[in-house]
């Protein structure tokens, strides 16, 4: 909002179809004022995206929110949000390079961090979380770049990709939490034998993971270049994003559902209706996927002619994220418990190293400003506390000297009148 | 039509409201003073041997104030909100030795603060049905903490809005002595030294009004509209600006609200949260900016500064706070800080934004106020480290918990939203960093928020807190009512009309009627903004 109420002020509209065109030409604009709007405007729909370091707030509470809720937040959410910025990318693309070279920094940044912490650790909905963090990020980026590189041009890929992404990481979330509310554990290590005993959840577990890993392909091969050190960066987290989707189905679904206290494997089923919401979201999300690979669906979306990329462009990056199944699965099927006590280890340290960064925040910023705040709370009590006391003393002192005889109490100021004077003149002094 | 167009577009020349106009009175306004002062001056005289008319008592305070809204609602409806000038006037001589007259009328802020008070009013009766002790004297000196603020409200005369001003403070502090809880003398005298201060600065500041203007009356048709140089218009305005900061309050004139909204009976705490603080903002509307527009640009930056510092240190310090009451406290803060803001842009989408805020955060800090009263009482603990899971068992606060945690951020399809656009989208072009700060603020407060909701009401079930029971029936009405008008103004801000046409179901659309003077009062500030039509030439 703050975004929008800058442009507001700066521009007296905040509608799309009359500010675009004045963006450089209303009177007393500047390339500062644009720069500060679009960073705010970044930081508002990065914080919508969830992209990273703005995604606790999902990672948090996915854990512990009812997984429907948690599913349609980071599905739609993501949609509403990567619109979003799709539509104001020609803000974007009117402030000036260095904005947007930071921006395409933060967004492959954003992509890459999200996409390795999702290996980390066995917390499996949090997992699909970041995720699909890292490919709204990848899509983030492809619609910023093809906004500046060829005026968006290739940017609607972007927001094709996440249309393909949300269902999926709707489906995965629910399959997932099926999976995890039968056999009552949030841990992957704990999980297993999904395959066996809960096939239409783990199928669609599956479903939703392969298009989860695939989804940012169209874009990629859309709207960017394979050879571009951006391009690098994005098909690294494109990797690393296939191979957190798929990891979550190889836990969950094969090795051996062990038996634990007041926990009997024989007892998990799969629970009825497990044929419904996530297969048909997976089937969804294929769909979309499937059609964000043709420029008919992207000359659909925003109404514009879009050719079509060389074959070898969607075969490079399908194959990246056909590379990152196959790095996920190989771990897997040498050794399923090695591969998840490696992620458990560094899922431990990396929570260890975000109380420490939380405690520090804490101790060094929270802290010290509510402490401030707090003795500012105090302080003022007890400063007007005394103010009062002092009045109550004074007053008191009127009473007493109005009661007081007066002749003795004027002799006796005359009195040290006189001594002040006499010990103040000059003379005395020397 | 988005709503800040639907907004923008009323604030201008707004469109009459059909069947506005068909009923006036002479004494409209009178009524809305003097009944509830008779009502409790008869209740303080009548006999009631052992409480055996309590309840009667408590139905008399409630049909009264129900009485003054039915009366206030005619003339809300009835309210012309295409003139520019005073309505529902009443006006006679009273001490022309000096100029006093007894002046009253109201425009646009007028009313929404006169609103105000009349919801806050009957929510303070229904907050107030569970008192058991000395029913009388309380519901008396609540009727009369009513009168004087409705008279602050419609005073045109310096003089008599000075003595409404002053006289509320005295049964709300005799409301917090005799019914208040443990650190009640304390809070007390916090209130009336602050709140004297505040009247002593007033005093100073309409008495060199008066002077200025050349000494022969005190209605404001007259000090209002003299030309002042800016110097004496600087003094009157620091004058007029302590003593809104001690009203609303301002940080670091705040020093009352911790106490006060902590230990006071929740009635009392709505009726000081609600109307009571808000006067301060509606002094600075009247005097600074509707009366000294070179004191208003020049100090605009001071009140920027000073609804930041009010903002930041709000949510740190509710962020801090261990007692449920004092997070509460610290909040209600936050919502006359946004006005505060909006007053601070000096332009008239800001003014608009503050008036709107009298109603929407009186309000919400009414009801995060009152809900942080209620939850403490009804859960019998304050300490935010023994209270926890308690929403499965108190469903109704939880969810009057939420609303008013939301009300306080501005989330849309709540009255404050638009309160809040528009006073960050004025507050933006002329103050950009108050308003970064502001915003920063609202960004600590939203984290203390979630951090009390999670904790109090969606945190693990504490085994060791005593016993929780859920809001009574007039506890969740009195929350219900100020929740419900936040409500209704956020889902229809132009009131609901009749399908197919323009004519207004029985609303005419708060958004509407407050215009009425706004673009009056705001024509000083209106720059030639840089806009689309600006780019074309």
């Amino acid at each position: 909002m703050s975004g929008i109420a800058w442009l507001y002020a700066r521009y007296g509209t905040q509608n799309l179809n009359t500010l675009l065109p004045i963006l450089h030409t209303n009177p007393g604009w500047t390339v500062r004022s644009l720069v500060v709007a679009v960073v705010l405007l970044f930081i508002g729909i990065g914080g919508r995206l969830a992209l990273w370091p703005f995604s606790s707030w999902v990672t948090q509470t996915v854990t512990s929110a009812p997984g429907a809720a948690s599913a349609i937040v980071q599905s739609v959410w993501s949609v509403v949000g990567i619109v979003f910025l799709y539509r104001l990318t020609p803000i974007f693309v009117s402030s000036n390079q260095r904005t947007l070279q930071v921006l395409l920094g933060a967004c492959a940044v954003a992509a890459i961090v999200a996409a390795a912490l999702a290996i980390l650790g066995n917390e499996p909905r949090r997992a699909v979380a970041l995720t699909g963090s890292a490919v709204v990020a990848i899509a983030a980026a492809v619609i910023i770049n093809g906004g500046y590189h060829r005026p968006a041009a290739f940017g609607i890929a972007g927001v094709a990709a996440v249309l393909a992404l949300a269902p999926a990481r709707a489906g995965a979330l629910l399959a997932i939490s099926t999976i995890a509310n039968a056999m009552r554990t949030d841990d992957l290590v704990e999980m297993g034998d999904a395959w066996r005993r809960m096939r239409a959840s783990s199928g669609a577990l599956l479903a939703c993971a392969i298009v989860i890993g695939l989804s940012a392909c169209g874009a990629l091969a859309y709207g960017m270049s394979s050879r571009s050190k951006l391009g690098v960066a994005l098909g690294e987290a494109a990797l690393l994003a296939a191979i957190g989707a798929l990891r979550i189905y190889f836990a969950a679904s094969f090795g051996p559902l062990r038996r634990r206290r007041a926990f009997d494997p024989d007892r998990v089923r799969e629970p009825q209706g497990a044929l419904g919401w996530p297969y048909w979201l997976g089937v969804v999300g294929a769909v979309f996927l499937v059609a964000s690979l043709i420029p008919g669906w992207l000359n659909l979306l925003d109404g514009s002619k879009h050719p079509t990329p060389s074959p070898a462009a969607f075969a490079v990056w399908a194959a990246v994220a056909i590379l990152g199944f196959a790095a996920c699965a190989f771990p897997f099927v040498r050794s399923r418990d090695g591969a998840l006590a490696a992620t458990a280890f560094s899922g431990s340290w990396l929570g260890r190293a975000t109380v420490m960064l939380f405690a520090a925040v804490d101790r060094f910023l929270v802290a010290p400003a509510t402490d401030i705040a707090r003795r500012v709370g105090d302080w003022i009590p007890a400063g007007d506390g005394a103010l009062g006391r002092f009045t109550t003393t004074t007053g008191q002192l009127a009473i007493t000297a109005a009661r007081a005889p007066a002749l003795p109490v004027v002799l006796l100021i005359a009195l040290l009148l006189a001594l002040v004077l006499a010990f103040a003149a000059p003379g005395i002094a020397r | 039509m988005t709503l800040l167009q639907t907004i923008t577009a009323a604030t201008p020349s707004p469109p009459p409201a059909p069947g506005a106009g068909l009923f006036t009175s002479p004494f409209l306004l009178s009524l809305l003073i003097w009944v509830p002062v008779i009502v409790a001056v008869a209740l303080a005289f009548i006999p009631n041997p052992r409480g055996r008319y309590d309840v009667l008592v408590k139905q008399i305070a409630f049909f009264t104030n129900l009485g003054l809204v039915f009366i206030l609602f005619i003339g809300y409806n009835q309210f012309e909100n295409f003139l520019p000038t005073m309505q529902y006037e009443e006006k006679l001589p009273w001490l022309p030795a000096i100029g006093v007259t007894y002046h009253l009328g109201i425009d646009g802020p007028g009313l929404v603060m006169l609103l105000l008070s009349g919801l806050t009013g009957i929510a303070s009766v229904l907050a107030s049905l569970g008192i058991r002790e000395r029913v009388r004297p309380y519901f008396a000196l609540l009727l009369l903490a009513q009168a004087s603020i409705n008279g602050a409200i419609v005073a045109r005369d310096m003089f008599v809005f000075l003595l409404f001003w002053g006289a509320s403070i005295v049964p709300l502090a005799l409301l917090i002595i005799g019914w208040g809880g443990p650190r009640r003398i304390s809070a007390a005298w916090r209130l009336v030294g602050y709140w004297g201060l505040g009247t002593a600065a007033l005093a100073v500041g309409a008495l060199a009004l008066y002077a200025a203007a050349g000494g022969r009356s005190f209605d404001m048709d007259t000090v209002l509209k003299a030309s002042l140089s800016p110097r004496i218009q600087l003094g009157i305005s620091m004058a007029m600006i302590v003593a809104a900061a001690t009203r609303l309050p301002l940080f670091p004139l705040h020093g009352w609200v911790r106490d006060v909204l902590a230990e006071a009976p929740p009635g009392v705490v709505v009726a000081v949260a609600g109307a009571a603080s808000r006067l301060g903002a509606f002094l600075l509307l009247r005097v600074l900016i509707g009366a000294e527009p070179a004191a208003a640009h020049l100090l605009s930056p001071v009140l920027a500064a000073l609804a930041a510092l009010t903002v930041g240190y709000a949510g740190l310090a509710a962020l801090r706070a261990i007692d449920i009451r004092h997070a509460g406290a610290y909040l209600a803060m936050v919502p006359g800080a946004i006005t505060v803001l909006g007053l601070a842009a000096v332009s008239p989408l800001g003014i608009a934004g503050s008036v709107l805020s009298l109603f929407t955060g009186g309000l919400a800090a009414a009801l995060i106020a009152g809900v942080c009263a209620t939850l403490a009482e009804r859960a019998q603990a304050r300490s935010v480290l023994v209270l926890g899971g308690l929403a499965p068992r108190m469903p109704n606060v939880a969810w009057l918990f939420t609303i008013a945690a939301l009300a306080l951020l501005g989330v849309p399809l709540l009255a404050s939203f638009g309160t809040e656009v528009m006073t960050f989208f004025g507050a933006f072009k002329t103050q950009p960093i108050g308003a970064f700060a502001v915003a920063a603020g609202l960004g600590v407060t939203a984290v203390a928020l979630a951090v009390l909701l999670a904790r109090v009401l969606f945190g693990g079930p504490n085994p060791d807190a005593p016993g929780v029971s859920d809001a009574s029936l007039g506890e969740t009405w009195y929350l219900g009512l100020l929740a419900g008008a936040l409500l209704w103004v956020g889902l229809f801000p132009g009131g609901p009309k009749i399908p197919g046409t323009e004519v207004p179901l029985f609303d005419p659309g708060l958004i509407n009627q407050m215009a009425a003077g706004i673009s009056d009062m705001a024509s000083p500030y209106v720059l030639q903004a840089p806009g689309p039509a600006a780019a074309s030439q």
